[in-house]
């Protein structure tokens, strides 16, 4: 017996189901929530969240109440603490004390890209024609950071091709992708391969049609990862 | 004598004060008051899931401060609650492990716990999950779809699934799901005979 119905479409996120309720009832997505089990689930889910229900057994929420208030205000406070202060100084010492750190950083940083920098090769050796990277920085763990590019290219048929520069000593590469809430949602080992495609049907997954999921790429060496490069926005169609 | 009426501010208030005063203590005050609305919300939906009061709390506290670090992503496009409740959802969720929820027993599969399964096991999982779905959908009436769903993957306890679904059939949501399983058995069935 086939009683369900044919999806229509992905399900939208729990947070949006209040407005998608107030939808007139033969909205496409009103229909979703009633239509799909998983929506009704989590709608029901939700709203027992927010209801008053019995105590389940073994519920103490006065000691929760007392204990979970203490762990937030000490984080709150822990935030909030102001940084000691010192007496503040006459302009002109201010300038005379400030000038000389910032010179040595910035001579620091000129060091480091200098010796960050292949030698042979231009700065954008990494970058591959024909493409506008994403802002992906590499940060090497005890070291300063040099720039990463990811590139996704759309296929016609939705497939999304994820490529990714060399990084040399690099045993292999893993790519993490996440949600808008930054919630891992996939791990994919690449192997030594600077590229990983995801089909239509992976893509689907991913989340909705219009969303956006982010990804980013390890550098692994021993099964480790050493370096992670800065996220990068993936559209989806 | 005058009485001055005050009303405790709004959600949306207390996020807007916490985010532009964060780094002051009129902005630590604000999240710290925020949380501390829905902090029994989520403490018993915690306890829902590890059935112990010290673990409840444990993951009630990570919910909460992660709510208070992710602040700044709460784009108030959803109320707060929804916001915070889908934290503590998944928070909740990706504490259970199971191997096959859908026709796993119930209290076989009710007690199996892991603390953090990996990106890979979730991922599968979630593919797992749009196959079931879709036999869920194909195989089952409304009804046994909703309480197989909320037992399986929102994991609520079959009395409150009967509770919330009205059922007023002697054995409740326990009858629906065994119901359900054994169709879903019999779908499967049939599927490996071909």
């Amino acid at each position: 017996m086939e009683t369900g119905k044919t999806s229509s479409g992905p399900c939208p996120p729990v947070e949006t189901f209040e407005d998608l309720l107030r939808l007139d009832a033969r909205d496409p997505r009103r229909m979703h929530l009633d239509d799909c089990p998983r929506c009704r689930a989590r709608l029901i889910a939700f709203r027992s969240f927010l209801e008053r229900r019995p105590l389940p057994a073994g519920a103490d929420p006065g000691d929760a109440r007392r204990r979970l208030s203490a762990a937030i205000r000490a984080e709150s406070e822990r935030e909030g603490r102001p940084r000691p202060s010192r007496p503040r100084l006459p302009r002109f010492w201010r300038i005379q004390i400030l000038w000389k750190p910032a010179l040595a950083l910035i001579a620091a940083s000129m060091l480091v890209v200098l010796l960050l920098r292949p030698a042979g090769h231009g700065p954008d050796v990494h970058s591959p024609a024909d493409h506008s990277p994403a802002d992906g920085s590499l940060v090497l763990r005890g070291q300063p950071s040099a720039s990463m590019p990811l590139v996704a290219d759309w296929a016609p048929e939705g497939s999304v091709r994820l490529s990714w520069p060399a990084v040399p000593s690099a045993e292999g590469y893993r790519v993490m992708l996440y949600g808008t809430d930054l919630e891992e949602i996939a791990r994919l080992e690449a192997g030594r391969d600077t590229m990983l495609v995801l089909t239509a049907a992976q893509v689907a997954r991913l989340g909705p049609s219009g969303g956006a999921v982010f990804w980013r790429v390890a550098t692994l060496a021993g099964g480790e990862p050493v370096s992670v490069s800065a996220p990068a926005t993936l559209q989806l169609p | 004598m005058k009485t001055k009426q005050t009303s405790a501010p709004s959600d949306a208030e207390l996020v807007r004060v916490a985010l532009a005063d964060r780094s002051r203590p009129n902005g630590g005050r604000a999240a710290s008051l925020l949380l501390e609305r829905y902090q029994e919300h989520v403490y018993l939906w915690c306890l829902r899931f590890v059935r112990d009061h010290e673990r409840a709390l444990d993951l009630a506290q990570e919910v909460l401060l992660t709510a208070y670090h992710r602040l700044e992503t709460f784009e108030g496009r959803s109320s707060f609650a929804s916001w915070i409740f889908a934290i503590a959802r998944n928070r909740c969720l990706c504490s259970l492990r199971r191997s096959s929820p859908l026709l796993d027993d119930e209290d076989a599969a009710a007690d199996v716990t892991d603390p953090a399964p990996g990106p890979a096991e979730r991922l599968e999982a979630k593919f797992e999950e749009e196959a079931a779905l879709d036999l869920v959908r194909r195989h089952l009436d409304p009804l046994e779809q909703t309480a197989l769903w909320l037992r399986c993957y929102e994991g609520l306890a079959v009395e409150e699934i009967t509770r919330l679904l009205e059922i007023d059939t002697a054995t409740g949501a326990r009858g629906i799901l065994q119901r359900a399983r054994r169709k879903l058995r019999a779908a499967l069935d049939a599927t490996s005979r071909r």
